[in-house]
């Protein structure tokens, strides 16, 4: 009987150790095709002879209620069009320090201080009043929800009292990153939050590529009750008459300035002319220069070909577990006294070179793709709800366009290949009436023109939709 | 080993053999319907995507459409239908794809009857269930392929067997441990019958066990106490016997003694002594006298020692009783110095054994005699019939009360050196409680040491 006993006990060891090995599913197929394709013969060292593109891109349809023009400059780099890895390191300690340095104009400035256990404990009670008392009559959600809510920010403010130091004060900082764990993905990241009441830099950075990472940098407009905004943004140039005050090239230089700390490889794109009234209550007259600045959007530039970027696409998987990864974009608002802020999400860092030059897909291939993909990806079916759709390209660009190495879902990493990427405004009007400036696939949208976003983007090199929001 | 541990492990192979082989048929019929239902969801999605793809496509398709765009909309509509399982191949080159394997060399369709591929197995270490079918567009023909890993699934269903295996131990090393307890409960009895035996082999022949309930070990158990009963009442009954032999023998010896010892006298006399011819007359009368009592009182122990059978009884006059007991014993007392006064108040009858009531009073009166001291200058005995009551009483030493509720059990003295030295064996007044028992009659004592004492013997 032992024996027995035994050997059952054994071949049940053996039966649980005998799990299935981890192996990835690696070698994503498609794009390792593309790949050879693009790389498969040697391409003109001037992508724009052979392309034969015209000057001046129009085509007009319509479907329905849902409208699509092509009025568009074409533009085409000189240079070849690469094929390069990168990835989104972040920003580095020292690069932290130079920014602070420049930011900060030589002010103190200090972290944030840390909340108190007396602090925290006071928010824990407000929270378990909140429980008891209940939601509003009027608030949208059920008791279940509104408990749910609290209760998870309630286990949030139980773990933070644990750590949560007796007393605490605001440390003078030099620019020093700390490190903490958190984030979306509970990545490890470095984070510098400077602060003195008149302006603030908050630095993110994730050396891992497994979170996102950015710079935000605010001059505190406290005599004002409204911030810069687009809702009235002009592109302008070094030639455009600007209110008195704003200086094109002095805000400009500040800029440069900044690029310079910033890294190689980033430049100015376009230069706008915002202002403060919010209300729309300009009638385009140019009025006090204190009440404008200047948005200067800015992009990457790879072996001399500017890498496409629209400030609302967040590319991600559609696997809901894989990181979400932004376009890099910068911009830069300047005003008369200097600059008011800058935003720069997700820095590039350029790997290898898998292509010096890549075979492209002749322009009269991708026009005939896109005039009848323009339709199809933006098909009025089960866009029902939507009075109609205006579709306006301005800009067609041959770019780099960053998509996403398959598969990988643990870091951001990419590849930057030839796209023609075309620019402009996706204008919805609801059945109510109320116009909408959407972004790509009618993810989204904003009350007002924020700045020209990606309508279509097509693989330069096989004529493929890539689709900003999946990354692919 | 013993039984319960016998019972226990074989009951504990049994439970397991049964419970391994349910749940091996209940994994199997598990296994098999959790695969099924991933490979029916699989199906499912996968005609989904292949429906979606090709509707889409072929709506948007028009037969002049360049190969670029072709192969844009395909792809543009595949990738808007398919997440990261889906494929789609064209004469075998990959357009859309995730996986690092090719779906068409595991699930092809079937050409004539267009249902659609199935293979489920391991590819590269991976478990991968894989549907594919055809579809044509631009007169071309499409395979969409869906690849999903289920290795978890495999993964799921091994720790599903190993947990079910482990249960399936756990309950059967719980139920053995249990089944061992119970088993041990049961036979408890045995073992309580075990003790019982022994310690009734060593002499507790009252010892009994308990055997609630009605099964078999109770049965056995109430078989066990009526054998220790039967043996019981067996030993007392032989102890019994064996104490009426002792006191028979006790009793012979006792009773034969003076008789004897007055039969040695006289045959002395007879032989040595110058006597007169009614002295010799008289000698001979008692000698023949105690013979015939010696054969009397052989028959009456004998009887008496057989009391429960009862004894037989016949009218007796009772002052016959008395001169015969006198005639026995006054050689006897008159050698010691002893007189005995004899009574009879009434000449009626009683139903008596004439000769057990005789020895009665023979004891009485030689008790009587030997309360006094040997050199004490009087020494009266005093033996009278009235009022259905046969006395016996004398001025002697007395009895303490202490001794008077002990004084008829056999063998007992109250003084043991001195009933020694006089002869004494403690059986006198033993036979004549059992002869005044036998009788139905009452016997009493009444002494006050220092006074005297009186027994009564009362029909």
């Amino acid at each position: 009987m032992k024996r027995t006993i035994l050997l059952l006990a054994a071949l049940l060891l053996l039966i649980g150790c005998q799990k299935t090995p981890e192996q990835p599913l690696i070698v994503p197929k498609e794009q390792q095709v593309m790949v050879e394709k693009a790389t498969a013969t040697q391409a003109p060292e001037t992508a724009s002879s052979p392309l034969e593109v015209p000057e001046r891109w129009t085509f007009t349809e319509q479907n329905k209620n849902f409208t699509y023009a092509i009025d568009a400059d074409v533009y085409v780099p000189e240079e070849p069009l690469p094929m390069v890895w990168v990835r989104a390191q972040g920003i580095s300690q020292e690069k932290a320090y130079d920014l602070f340095r420049l930011l900060s104009c030589g002010e103190e400035m200090r972290l944030p201080r840390e909340r108190t256990k007396a602090e925290i404990e006071k928010d824990i009670r407000h929270c378990t009043e909140l429980i008891e008392k209940g939601p509003d009559k009027d608030a949208d959600m059920t008791r279940e929800e509104f408990e749910q809510g609290l209760l998870d920010e309630l286990e949030y403010l139980k773990k933070a009292y644990e750590a949560a130091p007796e007393t605490s004060e605001n440390r003078i900082t030099d620019g020093t990153y700390e490190t903490r764990q958190g984030g979306r993905f509970d990545a490890t990241r470095l984070i510098l939050d400077a602060n003195n009441q008149e302006r603030e830099l908050n630095i993110y950075t994730c050396p891992n590529a497994d979170d996102m990472s950015s710079l935000s940098y605010y001059r505190h407009l406290w005599d004002r009750e409204v911030g810069y905004s687009m809702i009235h943004a002009q592109e302008v140039g070094p030639a455009s008459p600007l209110p008195d005050g704003l200086d094109y090239n002095k805000i400009i230089d500040q800029v440069n300035e900044v690029l310079q700390v910033m890294g190689p490889g980033l430049e100015i794109a376009t230069v706008f002319l915002i202002d403060d009234a919010a209300d729309g209550s300009t009638d385009g007259i140019i009025q006090d220069g204190s009440h404008y600045a200047l948005c200067v959007d800015c992009r990457r530039r790879v072996k001399g070909v500017s890498v496409a970027a629209s400030s609302s696409s967040i590319s991600r998987f559609d696997n809901v577990y894989s990181i979400p990864w932004q376009m890099e974009t910068l911009r830069f608002v300047v005003d008369a006294e200097g600059m008011v802020s800058i935003n720069w999400y997700e820095p590039l860092t350029v790997l290898d070179t898998l292509s010096e030059s890549t075979s492209l897909l002749p322009f009269e291939n991708i026009r005939d793709v896109a005039e009848k993909m323009l339709p199809i990806v933006y098909n009025p079916a089960g866009r029902e709800h939507l009075k109609s759709l205006e579709v306006n390209v301005s800009h067609v660009r041959l770019e780099l366009m960053r998509v996403r190495e398959q598969n990988n879902t643990q870091e951001l990493k990419g590849l930057l290949i030839p796209a023609w990427v075309f620019y402009g405004t996706l204008l919805e009007t609801e059945s109510d009436g109320w116009k909408d400036y959407a972004t790509y696939g009618l993810s989204g949208g904003y009350d007002y023109y924020q700045g020209d976003e990606i309508i279509l983007c097509l693989n330069a090199v096989d004529g493929s939709v890539i689709d900003p929001l999946l990354g692919y | 080993m013993k039984l319960r541990q016998r019972i226990s492990l074989l009951a504990g192979a049994v439970l397991l053999l049964v419970l391994l082989v349910c749940a091996g048929v209940l994994l199997l019929y598990a296994r098999r319907t959790i695969l099924s239902l991933a490979e029916d969801q699989a199906r499912d999605k996968q005609q989904a995507l292949a429906n979606s793809f090709s509707s889409m496509a072929r709506y948007y398709a028009v037969s002049d459409d360049s190969d670029s765009f072709r192969e844009s909309l395909v792809r543009y509509c595949f990738a808007r239908f398919a997440d990261r399982e889906g494929v789609l191949i064209r004469d075998g080159d990959i357009l859309l794809s995730s996986v690092s394997v090719d779906p068409s060399r595991y699930a092809q369709p079937d050409r004539q009857t267009g249902d659609v591929g199935v293979f489920r197995g391991p590819v590269d270490g991976r478990q991968l269930l894989i549907v594919g079918s055809q579809e044509w567009i631009y007169n071309e023909t499409y395979y969409v392929g869906l690849v999903r890993d289920i290795t978890e699934v495999y993964d799921a269903i091994f720790r599903l067997t190993r947990l079910f295996l482990l249960v399936c131990l756990g309950g059967v090393a719980l139920g053995m441990g249990l089944l061992f307890f119970v088993v041990k409960g049961s036979t408890a009895p045995l073992s309580r019958l075990t003790a019982a035996a022994r310690q009734i082999a060593a002499g507790a022949y009252d010892r009994r066990v308990q055997a609630p309930g009605r099964d078999e070990v109770s049965e056995l158990a109430a078989s066990f106490n009526h054998m220790a009963q039967a043996v019981e009442s067996r030993i007392e009954a032989l102890t019994e016997q064996n104490e009426r032999q002792r006191l028979f023998i006790g009793g012979v010896s006792h009773e034969f003694k003076t008789p004897l010892a007055a039969l040695s006298l006289h045959a002395s006399l007879l032989d040595g002594a110058k006597l007169s011819d009614e002295e010799r007359a008289d000698s001979l009368r008692y000698i023949q006298g105690a013979g015939a009592y010696m054969s009397r009182m052989i028959q009456s122990l004998m009887s008496l020692l057989l009391l429960d059978r009862g004894i037989e009884t016949q009218p007796a006059r009772p002052a016959a009783i008395l001169q015969e007991a006198e005639q026995l014993s006054r050689r006897s007392l008159q050698s010691r110095g002893v007189t005995l006064q004899v009574r009879c108040d009434d000449d009626d009858t009683l139903p008596l054994d004439a000769t057990l009531m005789v020895s009665l009073l023979m004891n009485l009166v030689e008790n009587a005699a030997r309360s006094y001291e040997p050199d004490a200058a009087e020494k009266p005995v005093f033996l009278t019939y009235a009022d259905r009551t046969f006395t016996v009483s004398d001025r002697g030493r007395g009895i303490p009360s202490e001794a008077q509720g002990r004084i008829f059990e056999p063998f007992y003295r109250v003084d043991k050196a001195r009933s020694r030295k006089q002869g004494g064996s403690g059986l006198g007044l033993a036979l004549v409680k059992a002869i005044a028992d036998a009788h139905g009659a009452a016997l009493t004592l009444e002494s006050e040491p220092g006074k005297g004492t009186a027994f009564r013997v009362r029909f």
